[in-house]
């Protein structure tokens, strides 16, 4: 199985199945326009999330495969627990999805935002997207 | 504010399609109020008309803060007045139209679709909650692009819905639901691909007539008197008739059909006949009917040959009998040899007495020894009392079943 190299915001290196990498669209066009002989820098993401995403993608590319007995609700389970982090984790993990373009993850945590804006008055979507930004300042 | 790039919040805003969400959203700040007219779709929930807010107005105001609105969907009171700004308003991008109707007069109703049909909008599906159609409309102009129609909780008579169904040429999915006071209805257009019919309270003379070539799926319950046109390629049939009696079938030869289900307390004999005769070439049979007889009296079923039915129905995969209808499977004369090879894979079947027990054991025991590649028999075995010696033996005689064909299940 050939690896890919992959480096985070505080170039900490993380070596990938190549099938895994390939699962970012924006990883994918990185190496079919510079190869695998070097790492990827992915500068706009940091180690712990990174690390996150990598474990998302692999939970579902096994889930996928034949002969996976993952059930419906433990992959459910899986995601609900996956999400369930702080506010600015999540903001992080939306914009990293978006940025390595992984759209089951983006559209995840994308929906798991909006579900969190269902039902709030204005002040506090306010307050939920300031404190975001005030912990990653 | 701006921890998230403006795509990813426009995104987000068009996850919430709830108009409440959405207004308060848009109140957050001035640039989630700027990205608001990006929303594709807004849904007005009914409890709007409870909070006693002029839910008219407020409807057409959000509906022109959008500019690209495709869904639209009002729960909560909508005046005729108010759709018609909507529509005026969101003509050129609006896909989709849903909303309930709620006065008790024909006029509201019927008006309302005029003002649709007069619209600049390019409508493709329209679904409508409720509502009385009783004349059919005069002002109406035809829904040229239209090819969803869902009728849901409406009153309508004969002719308004033949006013409607006129107006509508290029329909693929037709679907009136649970919809009263329709007593004969023929659906002809030729563009139909799905269609479901559900009528209540229509006493028991409903007809329904379908003549639509490019016909997949016919789901109808509730009718009567069914016809369906000769040249027709469907894939799917139900027909199910829970109270009353489903007196007659009119039906040709049915070549594409794959699954057929048919349901019901009081079939006429000849209909379930018919149909069985017609589906020649189904994978999937579900027949679940209580009673055969005419107006008069429920009467039991006719026999129906075992070997003659899985020999007339070579491709079946799965079957479900259920009740009366397993009990009239017989085996008319002994055979040794299976009629062809069946290909018969699974089979549900629910027995309720053990009346004619050695008949039925042998049906059993046939189709089993018939079907190689049988993978799954599941029998419910319902409503026997336990007292009874004769329904213990037919029990037994079913356990020792199960021992020798792993296969099958006893619930």
């Amino acid at each position: 199985m050939v690896k890919v190299t992959l480096k985070s915001a505080e170039g900490d290196v993380f070596e990938v199945d190549e099938e895994l990498a390939l699962e970012s669209l924006m990883v994918k066009n990185m190496i079919e326009d510079v190869g695998l002989d070097s790492a990827i820098s992915l500068p706009n993401v940091s180690s712990t999330i990174l690390a996150k995403v990598i474990e998302y993608i692999k939970f579902h590319m096994d889930a996928q495969k034949d002969g996976s007995k993952k059930t419906s609700e433990e992959i459910k389970a899986f995601d609900d627990d996956f999400v369930n982090v702080g506010i600015p984790t999540l903001f992080e993990m939306v914009l990293a999805s978006n940025y390595l373009n992984v759209k089951s993850l983006l559209s995840l945590t994308c929906n798991t935002v909006a579900n969190m804006i269902k039902t709030k008055p204005p002040a506090e979507v306010k307050e939920m997207f300031t404190s975001a930004k005030q912990a990653k300042a | 504010m701006d921890v998230l790039p403006d795509a990813i919040v426009q995104h987000l805003l068009c996850l919430l399609s709830n108009a409440e969400d959405v207004a308060a959203c848009s109140c957050v700040c001035k640039r989630w109020r700027e990205l608001m007219g990006s929303v594709r779709r807004l849904v007005f929930p009914r409890s709007l008309s409870d909070k006693g807010l002029h839910s008219s107005t407020l409807v057409s105001r959000m509906v022109r803060s959008t500019a690209e609105l495709e869904e639209l969907v009002v729960y909560c009171t909508l005046t005729s007045a108010g759709l018609m700004e909507c529509v005026a308003h969101a003509a050129k991008s609006l896909k989709l139209l849903e909303f309930r109707v709620e006065e008790g007069s024909d006029k509201a109703c019927v008006g309302k679709l005029e003002v649709l049909s007069c619209s600049s909008c390019d409508l493709e599906t329209l679904r409508l909650w409720g509502g009385i159609l009783l004349h059919s409309p005069v002002g109406l102009r035809s829904f040229t692009g239209l090819r969803t129609l869902e009728v849901v909780g409406a009153r309508i008579r004969d002719g308004a819905l033949r006013g409607i169904l006129a107006a509508c040429p290029a329909l693929r999915e037709l679907a009136l639901l649970g919809c009263d006071g329709i007593r004969s209805v023929c659906v002809e257009l030729k563009e139909l691909e799905r269609c479901r019919l559900d009528f209540c309270g229509s006493g028991d003379n409903c007809f329904v007539s379908v003549a639509a070539p490019k016909l997949r799926v016919l789901e109808v319950q509730g009718a009567s008197y069914i016809r369906i046109a000769e040249d027709s390629s469907l894939q799917h049939l139900s027909i199910a008739k829970q109270t009353g009696m489903l007196a007659n079938v009119e039906v040709g030869k049915l070549p594409a059909l794959a699954s057929l289900s048919i349901r019901g307390l009081q079939w006429d004999w000849g209909a379930i006949q018919k149909m069985l005769q017609s589906a020649t070439q189904v994978e999937t049979l579900y027949m679940k009917i209580e009673f055969c007889g005419d107006d008069e009296a429920f009467e039991p079923f006719r026999d129906i040959d075992f070997g003659d039915f899985l020999t007339s129905h070579p491709k079946l995969k799965k079957l479900d009998a259920h009740g009366a209808l397993f009990a009239s499977l017989v085996l008319k004369e002994e055979i040794a040899t299976p009629p062809l090879a069946l290909r018969l894979e699974e089979a549900n079947i629910t027995i309720r007495s053990p009346l004619n027990a050695e008949r039925k054991l042998q049906v059993l025991k046939s189709m089993i020894s018939w079907s190689p590649l049988l993978r799954k028999v599941r029998l419910r075995i319902t409503q026997m009392k336990c007292t009874d010696i004769e329904a213990d033996e037919f029990f037994l005689n079913l356990i020792r079943l199960k021992c020798v064909y792993d296969f099958i299940t006893i619930d």
